[in-house]
């Protein structure tokens, strides 16, 4: 099976075999027994003008493009670490190609050949890889697209963007260093600067050598013209560097919408259905592409049939309609129609409608119209006159956009425009956007959160956005094959029924249904079996009594559904299935609504069991959730009304389905419906049925599902929603920590359901769902030993009873006061390291624990700007660039900022305090950061006059200073400045922490408002980033 | 787009040498900045000016707060328009942060960069144990307090500082004019991104040899800085530290600036 390393490199070329033979070396220097795709992704994404790493830009959604890029190249990195290294010394001394690899190269070889049909009768070794192929192959390496997945990434998408690439350029990676300009743009800059001679000027000097000398002596001016064809060199893919909103706005018309508008110019030289209607959600791109057309229609630069051709603007828009009397618009079509006449003449026009809008907007509000006209509807018929009228002539044309929410409104009012107006549907940013967008606007609809959506990722393509409609299973609109197998199974349902034993799993019969039946059971497992599966930190907090899962599964099961509904369940499958496997155009997501609704049911059907009730609302939640729009477009139209089911369907593309459905659950979740035995029995039938349809798409789905650092997600996924949905494990959380902390009744309740929800992976810091489980919190006021307390408790109760947190102190001394279990050593760094690099090195070696920052308002700027971006991120960045994730770990930052209006200096103490804090620390060996040890020595090479400085009283100002710009820089530099000393300086908002946590009961109360605010100033966004911060009161 | 790119950074190219240089004005200017300096380098280099997104001379909606967030940002233009240009090889002269940027860039791309002069840059600005960089966090703070009361009570302020001249000399007029050309809310940002940010981690992955040319005496950036840079730098540098007084040494002091300009372009270390 492994081919040799010498037979594989003759099928390529020799770019694409040097990137294997560098893939391989990669291999070898890590020590691996084998080269697999993902040595040869990372190899691509290493040179920084590899195509994959361009078209991995171009096709992210976001749009700051540097951390992406690097987020891939650690993803990869990480990917490569975790490969095993070979046993014992390789054979030949030469990693040998994984399975997985060759299986790529193959496809890649496959795909050549298929691409290149003069070579298809070669035989197979002639034919030979091409970069490209090898990248779109390696794409399809299912771990390399998980890799990329955890990078933010979509594989597919990429592949499609090379593809793309790829169908259109025969060889993409070449630029072709000169191409004649379409358009004439002047090539003046804003300064009057002739472009067209700065530019060859410069390709003379570097890239195009022919050119130079022309160029050289400067002397271009007279060349000018000539220069022009050779300014732009036309450029596919545009520099990675390149500012995306340049990209975004960019007047010049990129290469894709040239493309799009060739599309649009020839369906205008079609027989039938020959008026594009560009649809797609993103109005600039409808816009350009619109405007390329018309400026190529009047230029004469499109195809040779349409010159002469103009353009004139129907002016239809709702704003025109809105009010339009029946008179006006009588005058304004009788004026269309003679423009359109006279230009036949000339050549032929194209009414250009604009945005379709109108169209579906003013019908609505038809009822408030008076006087029983409905301009749109009127316009709608003149306009269709009018086209009638000229339709033998053959030289009228419309042209028309459409969003594609619009687009189906449209078809729902009027099932036959596209026909009667000849439309032919374009769709605009193809894959990506329109699926998206439509997705979004039907979740407004059904009022899902629109955070559904920013997690899915883009689907396949839907460039026909047509539903088949009646699919109610009343009756079998199947072919003659699948009405087949329709009776067959339903025969077989017949056997079923006489048994009555609907639950075993055999007797769900087809055979099609066993694989993805142990799908379930696997996602199942740790659900059912919910004590292992929970995480770490919460098997302590489950309630004991968690026991009542098979009896209340077995109460849901005896539920069944009557026998006839099972049979229209089954009608209703094959139709689908017909529809999928046996019609042409089949739209790709409408496998995905099949997942999205059977996929958690199988689920639900037996994780309802556990004391989560509401997963069980959830499904009632997700059954009842098609019916609004459905009522709502019925009773509009009374059309089709299911091929409205659409914009539900695409908003839940299966791969992502599981994500939804954990957002699904959490909204459930907030509504809190308790409700779990009553079920109706459309749930139940819902739950019953897993129709092989949705089969792949479920395979995929766990496929897809990026593999979290520590836990494989499909197993945390259920535990965590279980959690979740607890309210008992907020309960045991709160109640443990009033235990420890009862002075503090008022904060206790925010910061465990700020747990709670954190740890689940619901903070609104990660902008809702997500796999990352890190807390932060933020304690503010006065009570220090509270603080303290509160973050034992909290460790204890999240990662286990021996769980100490992990300090670190920022504060000038130590509270003697604070209990004996707390001794927090870190006041002084480790020598040689940064703060910010031993907590990195603490995380690493606990990566899931308590972190305790103390004072945190004393840290330095760095440490704090990382912990800001670690917020935001999930991973920390130390000094030397290396990152830890914080995926697991709960941060309790203090701070007393905002809490005192004064300073007083009177309780810094000696550094012999600091010495019996350090040494309890060494004996409690729990996992403290062992770093107090160097204090001494610390405090040995800081130069005199710490020492003095804290013995001598009088030079506060001195202390003040220190303090407040973190630990006193050891720095000679400042030290010079402070010998010169000048006026002492007093700053009355910034408050050390020292005072506070001495003279804090005697400050007058403030509100925590006013902690708040004063909190806010010191710390900047550190109060609005954390997921929670809280405010002690000050004990009584 | 290619026109779009050049047009929006205003680039302008002149001179007749075989020798790219690349010019980058640092905050508050635009290439103005190196109009004094321009005539006497157009003989033997081919310049390359452009302004920096959201610089008074460029359109501040194309500015992208989330792209210059921080300075990477600067960097891919940077190198975008290098690409654009097709500049297979140059000097790059920066100014202040630009400098840094320079850096950053010719990390990424250093097959482009033949050199890079550094004029008054820092890679931190902030104070830190055993650093020096001129400012601490109280400075800052009440400097973007000042921005965001009364942006130009506070040009007025700052640009004398900075310049360290009198309020009617050339070079702070010039550079109160640019200054005051930037709209408050992108230049607030842009000082808060440059005031905060520490590039010392990536010193050592410079491999391009540096010029360092610094002012005697700079408000913002104080002489040792450009040891430190020399000190921790990846690659080979050398520093000059200029007769001169003042940030932006080629506005207030050109008959010093120019020719250590030319000195540090021509000769290499």
């Amino acid at each position: 099976m492994r081919a040799g390393v010498n037979t594989v490199q003759q099928t390529l070329t020799p770019e694409a075999a040097n990137i294997l033979m560098q893939a391989v070396s990669e291999a070898r220097r890590r020590g691996h027994a084998q080269a697999t795709p993902v040595h040869v992704a990372a190899t691509l994404l290493a040179s920084p003008n590899s195509p994959l790493r361009r078209a991995c830009l171009q096709t992210h959604p976001h749009s700051s493009q540097l951390p992406q890029c690097r987020a891939l190249e650690l993803c990869f990195n990480i990917a490569l670490d975790q490969l095993q290294a070979a046993q014992g010394p390789l054979p030949n001394g030469q990693p040998s190609y994984s399975n997985a690899l060759v299986a790529a190269l193959k496809r890649a070889q496959a795909h050549q050949r298929r691409g290149c049909p003069e070579q298809q009768q070669q035989p197979l070794l002639a034919v030979k890889v091409e970069l490209e192929q090898l990248i779109i192959s390696i794409l399809d390496d299912p771990r390399v697209s998980r890799v990329m997945r955890e990078a933010g990434f979509n594989s597919t998408d990429v592949k499609s963007h090379l593809e793309e690439i790829a169908s259109h350029h025969a060889s993409p990676l070449v630029i072709p260093d000169t191409i004649r300009l379409p358009l004439g743009v002047t090539p003046i800059d804003q300064m009057g600067f002739p472009l067209g001679v700065v530019r060859p000027s410069l390709l003379g000097g570097f890239s195009l050598p022919h050119h130079i000398n022309r160029f050289s002596n400067g002397a271009a001016t007279q060349e000018r013209t000539d220069l022009q064809h050779h300014m732009r060199p036309f450029r596919i893919t545009p520099s990675p560097y390149m500012n995306p909103i340049l990209l975004k706005s960019g007047s010049a018309i990129p290469s894709v919408t040239c493309e799009e508008s060739n599309q649009v110019l020839e369906v205008f030289l079609r027989k039938k259905s020959r008026n594009p209607l560009l649809m797609g959600d993103s109005a600039a791109r409808v816009d350009d592409i619109v405007k390329d057309v018309i400026q190529r229609l009047e230029r004469g630069t499109g195809p040779e049939q349409l010159h002469g051709v103009k353009v004139i603007s129907a002016n239809l828009s709702c704003m025109t309609l809105i009010n339009a009397s029946k008179e006006d618009l009588c005058s304004r079509f009788a004026e269309l129609n003679k423009s359109v006449q006279e230009l036949i003449c000339s050549g032929g026009v194209v009414i250009h409608m604009g945005n379709l809008q109108w169209l579906e907007k003013q019908v609505r509000s038809t009822g408030s119209q008076t006087a029983g006209f409905y301009p749109v509807q009127h316009a709608a018929s003149e306009m269709k006159e009018l086209l009638a009228r000229h339709r033998d002539c053959n030289r009228v044309w419309l042209m028309a956009s459409a969003t594609n929410h619009t687009y189906q409104n449209c078809q729902a009012l009027y099932p036959s425009f596209e026909s009667q107006w000849d439309f032919c549907p374009i769709s605009i940013g193809a894959s990506r956007i329109s699926t998206l967008s439509t997705a979004r606007c039907s979740s407004q609809g059904t009022g899902i959160d629109s955070l559904t959506l920013s997690l899915l990722p883009s689907s396949g393509a839907s460039s026909q956005p047509k539903v088949p409609s009646e699919d109610d299973g009343q009756k079998l609109t199947c072919c003659a094959d699948c009405s087949k197998k329709y009776e067959r199974d339903a025969a077989l349902l017949q056997e079923q029924e006489c048994p009555k034993n609907p639950e075993s799993p055999q007797s769900c019969s087809s055979s099609i249904e066993s694989p993805s039946k142990a799908i379930v059971d696997q996602s199942l497992q740790p659900s059912v079996g919910s004590q292992p599966a929970l995480p770490l930190w919460l098997q302590k907090a489950l309630p004991a009594g968690s026991s009542s899962i098979a009896t209340t599964t077995n109460e849901v099961r005896e539920k069944t559904p009557s026998f006839s509904m099972r049979l229209q369940e089954l009608r209703k499958k094959w139709n689908r299935t017909c529809r999928n496997l046996h019609s042409d155009h089949l739209p790709s997501w409408s496998e995905s609504i099949e997942v999205s609704q059977q996929q958690p049911s199988p689920l639900s059907s037996q994780v309802s069991g556990n004391p989560s009730e509401c997963t069980l609302s959830l499904l009632r939640e997700r059954s009842i959730a098609p019916k609004p729009i459905l009522e709502t477009l019925t009773s509009l139209s009374g059309h089709h009304p299911s091929s409205n089911v659409m914009p539900l369907n695409a908003k839940i593309p299966g791969i992502q389905s599981t994500k939804t459905h954990q957002l699904l659950q959490a909204r459930a979740h907030n509504e809190r419906v308790h409700e779990n035995n009553n079920c109706s029995p459309s749930m139940l039938r819902l739950s019953w049925q897993t129709p092989h349809s949705a089969m792949p798409m479920m395979r995929s789905t766990e496929a897809a599902v990026p593999c979290s650092t520590s836990e494989s997600v499909t197993q945390c996924q259920p535990s965590r929603t279980f959690l979740r949905m607890n309210p008992e494990l907020l309960g045991q959380l709160c109640k443990s920590l009033a235990k420890k902390v009862s002075w503090q009744p008022k904060i206790i309740s925010s910061i465990a359901s700020t747990v709670v929800q954190c740890r689940a992976g619901l903070s609104k810091r990660a902008g809702g769902l997500s796999l990352r489980g890190d807390t932060w919190l933020l304690f503010l006021g006065y009570d220090r030993p509270g603080k303290r307390l509160m973050a034992e408790a909290l460790a204890e109760c999240s990662f286990g009873d021996n769980k100490k947190p992990i300090c670190m102190s920022f504060g000038k001394h130590q509270d003697v006061s604070s209990p004996d279990t707390w001794n927090l050593g870190l006041n002084v760094p480790l020598r040689g390291k940064m703060p910010l690099d031993q907590l990195a090195e603490a995380v690493r070696h606990n990566p899931s624990s308590l972190l305790y920052l103390e004072d945190l308002e004393q840290a330095d700027s760095i440490f704090r700007s990382s912990l800001t971006r670690a917020m935001s991120k999930g991973r920390l960045v130390d000094s030397s660039g290396r990152e830890v994730s914080f995926n697991s770990v709960i941060v309790v930052m203090t701070s007393s900022v905002g809490t005192c209006s004064e300073v007083s200096t009177t309780s810094i103490c000696g550094t012999q305090n600091r010495n019996d804090c350090s040494q309890q620390h060494n004996e409690d060996h729990g996992s403290y950061l062992q770093a107090s040890h160097e204090l001494n020595q610390a405090n040995k090479r800081k130069p005199s006059w710490n020492v003095h400085g804290d013995s001598d009283e009088n030079e506060s100002s001195k202390l003040l200073k220190r303090s407040n710009c973190g630990r006193g820089l050891d720095l000679d530099l400042n030290m010079a400045a402070e010998d010169n000393d000048k006026a002492p300086v007093f700053t009355s908002h910034v408050p050390t922490q020292d005072a506070c946590s001495v003279t804090g009961n005697t400050k007058p109360d403030l509100s925590d408002e006013d902690v708040l605010r004063g909190a806010r100033i010191q710390l900047g966004e550190f109060c609005d980033l954390v997921d929670a911060a809280v405010v002690f009161a000050s004990p009584v | 787009m290619t026109l779009h790119l050049l047009q929006l950074h205003n680039v302008r190219v002149i001179g007749t040498g075989n020798v790219v240089v690349v010019l980058g004005h640092g905050f508050g200017t635009d290439q103005s900045l190196w109009k004094q300096v321009i005539p006497h380098l157009v003989d033997e280099y081919r310049l390359v000016l452009f302004d920096n997104m959201g610089s008074g001379a460029t359109d501040p909606d194309y500015f992208s707060f989330d792209r210059y967030s921080t300075l990477h940002g600067y960097a891919y233009d940077l190198l975008a328009l290098l690409e654009e240009l097709q500049i297979s090889s140059c000097i790059y002269v920066g100014h202040s942060v630009m400098g840094i940027v320079g850096c950053l860039a010719s990390i990424e791309r250093p097959d482009l960069f033949s050199k890079l002069i550094l004029v008054s840059a820092s890679p931190r600005y902030l104070n830190d144990v055993n650093y020096f960089g001129g400012f601490e966090q109280e400075d800052l703070d009440q400097l973007f307090e000042a921005m965001q009361a009364n942006y130009k009570a506070w040009v007025s302020g700052f640009a004398p500082l900075a310049v360290g001249d009198d309020m009617d000399s050339f070079a702070v007029q010039e550079f109160s004019r640019t200054l005051f050309s930037i709209r408050p809310d992108i230049a607030f940002d842009v000082a808060k991104v440059i005031f905060e940010s520490d590039f010392r981690g990536v010193l050592p992955y410079v491999t391009v040899p540096c010029h360092i040319l610094q002012s005697n005496k700079d408000l913002a950036v104080p002489v040792v800085v450009s040891d430190y840079l020399h000190q921790n730098l990846g690659a080979k540098s050398i520093v000059e530290v200029l007769q001169t007084e003042g940030h932006l040494p080629q506005l207030s002091s050109p008959n010093v600036m120019v020719p250590a300009l030319k000195r540090h372009l021509e000769l290499s270390i």
